[in-house]
């Protein structure tokens, strides 16, 4: 099963002055089990596209179809849909409106009028997922935790609809660098354990090189690029001329190509940099001798 | 001259409890100076900074601005009006309908005349590239452009320090890029003391000076190639190092002698193709 996009488009304020294509002739398809990172400037189209994957904006144009059924007809379930896709915002721990951090979680669960005892399970469960103990958390203020902790209990929201597919929109927007590592080791975690399909929407090049198995790149409401991270960095060029640059390690090694240190330019992390280098220091040393 | 001495600030929480978020700091932060400031959420920057223009006070320990007490009351607009802050929110400081009238907010409060504050606001929006943008509706801009104006709302004041707590942590990377060239040009061109609160390593490598905070304490200071050549301490406060300085580090531990204190790839470059 998968989500297919076809021939999506989206206008803004149609008819107006202010008419505005923010999405244009996007054709996409994510099947189950993938991790994709989703990247573009601010004004890209990301923030509308992921937006139609749960129905929340409806296509001036195409088709959205998960797992086989269209969401953009008339009369479709909408609560069916976003109990398979489920959407992080952007800061989500704005989002957060309930006295205690169990009753905020447990609200989507509840909507959905599961049994009392599942509800329970699910809101444990997720909670774990996102390395919160539930004891110490429930009967906090969700107002009264830090901020890292509010942005993993408003994930813990979201997951505890246990949802199929999970579109992450800056999760790590505004924390500080273990905030970070931590949100992205447990976004890790979901793909790795639950297989929960992740779309992962970021500005940074570094993280997405880091976890993604696919990159789409947007630029003006298109898709500007779509391959694995390693294909997608060789394209240094296009990536630059959007504004985007690319990860700092690729940023080095065609540096050093330019000045003739012959190294390969797609690797990803800068563990495979350094034996590249080397690697190509022992060749040239060879050589000398 | 900013001069911290001895500064301790206690928080206090609801069940009678107190929180030490700053534990008996001092710090001097020199006239010109771009001075960064790191550390991990609670490592307590946010209320050192807060106490350099007396939005909080010492619970113990004085902090002097320009030989101004900041305890003493009657100094307050004096301490205020030469030391700006910027927060990490651009939503949060932009007040009014238009970015001149934005701008204009600080210097209408010193009371200065109305010829003078128009030859401020438009000084302040050039030295920040945001002249074009002067009657447009501040929420309608791009978030290092709400930046700028709220930077350029401050340097309207004629501050001598400004402080910025985060200023980039909710931009993009090309807003991003945009506030940090602005930061630097106030520092080299206007003179400006700039103490920059960030958890970007990268843009700490342009200060003069780095201080590095955990627990409230100072754990590590000096020029940014030195705190950034002891990887292995700041991966264990959980902070960033930049990729390239972590690769020199990876580096020297296969090739002896590599150096370690590598901040860019043009200076990576050069010592790989010398």
């Amino acid at each position: 099963m998968s989500i297919e996009i076809k021939d999506l488009y989206h206008t803004y304020q149609v008819g107006t002055p202010y008419e505005t294509h923010a999405l244009q002739k996007i054709n996409l398809d994510i099947a189950e089990g993938e991790f994709i990172g989703l990247i573009g400037h601010t004004g890209s189209g990301k923030s509308t596209l992921v937006q139609h994957l749960n129905g929340l904006l409806k296509p001036s144009q195409g088709q959205i179809t998960i797992d086989g059924v269209d969401i953009s007809q008339k009369g479709i379930k909408l609560k069916e849909i976003r109990k398979k896709v489920g959407l992080v915002f952007q800061y989500p721990e704005h989002q957060l409106f309930e006295e205690t951090v169990l009753k905020d979680v447990s609200f989507g669960p509840q909507n959905l009028g599961l049994s009392v005892s599942e509800i329970d399970k699910r809101v444990r469960n997720a909670l774990e997922v996102v390395n919160l103990d539930y004891l110490e958390i429930k009967d906090q203020s969700p107002f009264n935790i830090s901020g890292g902790q509010k942005r993993r209990v408003a994930i813990a929201g979201v997951l505890a609809m246990e949802p199929k597919y999970l579109v992450l929109d800056e999760p790590t927007a505004g924390l500080d660098p273990r905030g970070r590592d931590e949100i992205l080791a447990q976004i890790k975690e979901l793909h790795r354990r639950l297989k929960i399909t992740i779309i992962l929407v970021s500005h940074s090049m570094d993280d997405v090189a880091k976890m993604a198995d696919r990159l789409i790149v947007m630029h003006d409401g298109e898709v500007e690029l779509n391959g694995t991270p390693r294909e997608v960095f060789q394209k240094s060029e296009i990536l630059k001329a959007i504004g985007l640059g690319v990860p700092t390690v690729s940023a080095l090694l065609y540096s050093l190509k330019a000045k003739g240190f012959e190294v390969r330019t797609d690797l990803l992390n800068m563990e495979e940099a350094k034996e590249e280098i080397i690697k190509v220091l022992r060749m040239r040393r060879g050589k000398n001798a | 001259m900013i001069e911290i001495r001895n500064l301790t600030h206690k928080y206090r929480m609801g069940n009678n409890k107190e929180l030490t978020a700053v534990n008996n700091l001092s710090l001097k932060i020199a006239k010109g100076e771009f001075v960064a400031v790191l550390g991990h959420n609670g490592s307590g920057k946010s209320t050192l900074a807060k106490h350099l223009n007396a939005l909080l006070l010492p619970t113990e320990g004085k902090v002097i601005v320009n030989g101004l007490d900041t305890s003493d009351a009657k100094e307050l607009w004096q301490i205020r009006q030469q030391v700006g802050m910027v927060f990490q929110n651009p939503d949060n400081q932009l007040i009014a309908t238009t970015v001149e009238e934005d701008v204009a907010f600080g210097p209408e409060n010193l009371g200065i005349l109305p010829e003078k504050i128009r030859q401020r606001v438009d000084e302040a929006l050039n030295i920040v590239g945001m002249a074009d943008f002067k009657t447009r509706a501040p929420h309608l801009l791009s978030g290092g452009q709400k930046q700028r104006v709220a930077i350029a709302g401050i340097i309207a004041m004629r501050p001598q320090y400004l402080v910025l707590d985060e200023p980039t942590a909710m931009l993009d990377p090309s807003g991003r890029e945009e506030v940090i060239f602005t930061i630097r040009k106030l520092n080299k061109e206007e003179g400006l003391t700039i103490v920059h609160i960030t958890h970007f390593m990268e843009e700490a490598v342009y200060a003069d000076r780095v201080v590095v905070m955990e627990a409230g304490e100072i754990v590590l200071e000096g020029k940014p190639r030195e705190v950034f050549s002891q990887v292995s301490v700041l991966k264990k406060l959980h902070l960033d190092v930049p990729a390239i300085t972590e690769l020199a580090y990876l580096l020297n531990k296969e090739i002896p002698g590599f150096p370690r204190d590598i901040m860019t790839i043009e200076e990576m470059v050069v010592a790989l193709c010398p």
